[in-house]
């Protein structure tokens, strides 16, 4: 695993949502990339504000894994910083997410990250 | 601008849902069975290009393969990997090598068995998608499957053009009224508009019928000079034009890989060196992992203005009987699922006027593709049973 995906994962680990940005510039990178736009390696992992939309979502309803049982929503957050990644939704009712809808992040007692409705 | 090389031979190996051999076995024989068609002897063949399915275990199709077919002397041996764009990419680089004078006569093919003793379709390509981009991510989530990956992209689509799931049925209707005619399909049954909203969803807003239908099997081409290609029994299908495209789109504000994929990149390529535009397309065989990405790829490469193709797609326009036939097997949703091999062989029949009862008159200038990844990789052909394009309009 590269050190740019430990460096995250570390910070996930402590409750922390961070997002990686170019030292030199200020730019905020995407969590697929690894280089600034520039080529320069110098990044550093800045405190996210937990503000997010929700960019897009997936239900599943049919069963792939004992280990998640259905339906259940994959998202795809938007964070208020630009970044994009892969979560889930806490709703009582799926019928209740909407595209572009204002979440909030969290950790659940097992320390991963979700959102909530903001 | 006369042809740039020629597709002489086309050959399947034996297509079925139960398990029928390894993915080898099969190759060999789509091999044999496109040198039997394009009348020619295995010992003709001076390149051979390989492309086996990512979810396939390494090695399945090795290089190995040319001993199987006993083949000598090889100027051009390799395997490909770039996802669904692999079996375009294939037709590319044997074009390549012809124009070249590297090698006179290749053979490229594709083979898959996600289908065995207690591997069903669904579990065949259950594997965790990576989006975000760091590693593991998605496995606490349960993102599993392309299915997973593109109906996040879809729904994206969806929420952006108004687009409804009756725009996605649509799609697997227009593939399910050309299959019904294609005894190669594997799902000919009629289907309705109900039947398809009736029907249960796998990951919404995708049903089993917006995805495709994995078969085992194996597709292989003949390529050839196109100064060479009246040399064999079955008339010749030209490549005219050809292009990739891969955007890089990053994750984050800003970009909607969702609306606009490297098809439009792949697609410019492709035009221009054919000399052709979009206009000028009189048939398409797409990609069609899911329903979504028929939509994406009439709008990718100029078909449809933006969000219009689920509109486009439901007044018929691409089913028998309409002005721009899409997907003449039945696709990957009622035809059979063989990757990028799926459109190209389509491509090839269509063009030698061998469709049977399928066959469409609109076979002049025909658009084929192929996409992979979560619709990240693009490669398209421009192929025509004429050896000469006249200059058209742009």
């Amino acid at each position: 695993m590269s050190d740019f995906d430990s460096t995250f994962l570390a910070f996930i680990a402590q409750r922390e949502l961070r997002v990686p940005r170019c030292a030199k510039t200020g730019d905020v990178l995407s969590y697929a990339a690894r280089l600034c736009p520039d080529g320069g390696t110098a990044i550093e992992w800045v405190k996210a504000s937990g503000a997010a939309t929700l960019y897009s979502f997936a239900v599943y309803r049919r069963q792939y894994s004992p280990d998640f049982p259905v339906p259940y929503n994959v998202a795809l957050v938007e964070l208020a910083e630009g970044p994009r990644l892969i979560s889930t939704v806490i709703v009582d009712d799926l019928a209740s997410l909407r595209v572009d809808m204002k979440l909030m992040a969290d950790f659940d007692d097992a320390g991963k990250l979700v959102f909530k409705p903001a | 601008m006369s042809g740039l090389s020629a597709v002489t031979g086309l050959g399947f190996s034996e297509l079925s849902r139960q398990s029928i051999g390894s993915i080898r076995d099969l190759a060999v024989a789509a091999i044999r069975d496109a040198a039997r068609d394009a009348g020619i002897l295995l010992a003709d063949i001076d390149g051979l290009l390989l492309n086996q399915s990512t979810l396939a275990p390494a090695n399945a199709l090795p290089l190995k393969i040319q001993e199987d077919l006993g083949l000598r002397d090889l100027r051009l041996l390799t395997a490909l990997e770039a996802k669904g764009s692999s079996a375009i990419q294939m037709l590319q680089y044997a074009t390549m090598a012809v124009r070249s004078g590297m090698a006179k006569t290749v053979a490229c093919v594709f083979a898959d068995t996600p289908l065995s003793p207690g591997k069903g379709g669904g579990q065949a390509f259950a594997v965790e998608s990576p989006v975000t981009g760091i590693e593991g991510w998605e496995g606490q989530y349960g993102l599993f499957g392309a299915t997973g990956s593109y109906a996040l992209s879809a729904r994206r689509y969806m929420h952006v053009y108004n687009a409804t799931e009756r725009h996605l049925g649509a799609v697997a209707l227009s593939g399910r009224h050309w299959a019904e005619r294609n005894p190669r399909a594997f799902l000919r049954t009629k289907l309705t508009m109900a039947d398809y909203l009736a029907s249960p969803y796998i990951v919404e807003p995708f049903r089993m019928l917006d995805c495709a239908y994995p078969i085992n099997g194996a597709v292989a081409v003949i390529l050839t000079g196109s100064d060479r290609a009246k040399d064999g029994p079955k008339p010749p299908v030209y490549i005219h034009g050809f292009g990739q495209g891969h955007l890089g789109t990053p994750s984050r504000a800003g970009f909607a890989p969702e609306l606009s994929t490297g098809g439009v990149l792949a697609g410019k390529g492709a035009f221009e060196m054919a000399g052709i535009g979009a206009a000028d397309v009189s048939m398409c065989q797409f990609y069609d992992a899911f329903s979504f990405s028929t939509l994406m790829a009439l709008e990718d490469y100029g078909l449809c203005g933006p969000g219009e193709a689920g509109a486009f797609v439901l007044d018929g326009h691409t089913s028998p009987g309409g002005r721009l036939p899409v997907n003449t097997s039945g696709g990957h949703l009622s035809g059979y699922y063989l990757q990028g091999m799926t459109p190209i062989s389509e491509a090839v029949i269509q063009a030698r006027s061998d469709g049977g009862e399928r066959q469409s008159d609109r076979n002049e200038i025909i658009l084929v593709n192929g996409s992979g990844g979560r619709l990240e990789y693009h490669a398209a052909l421009i192929m025509s049973p004429l050896p000469m394009l006249s200059k058209r309009r742009g």
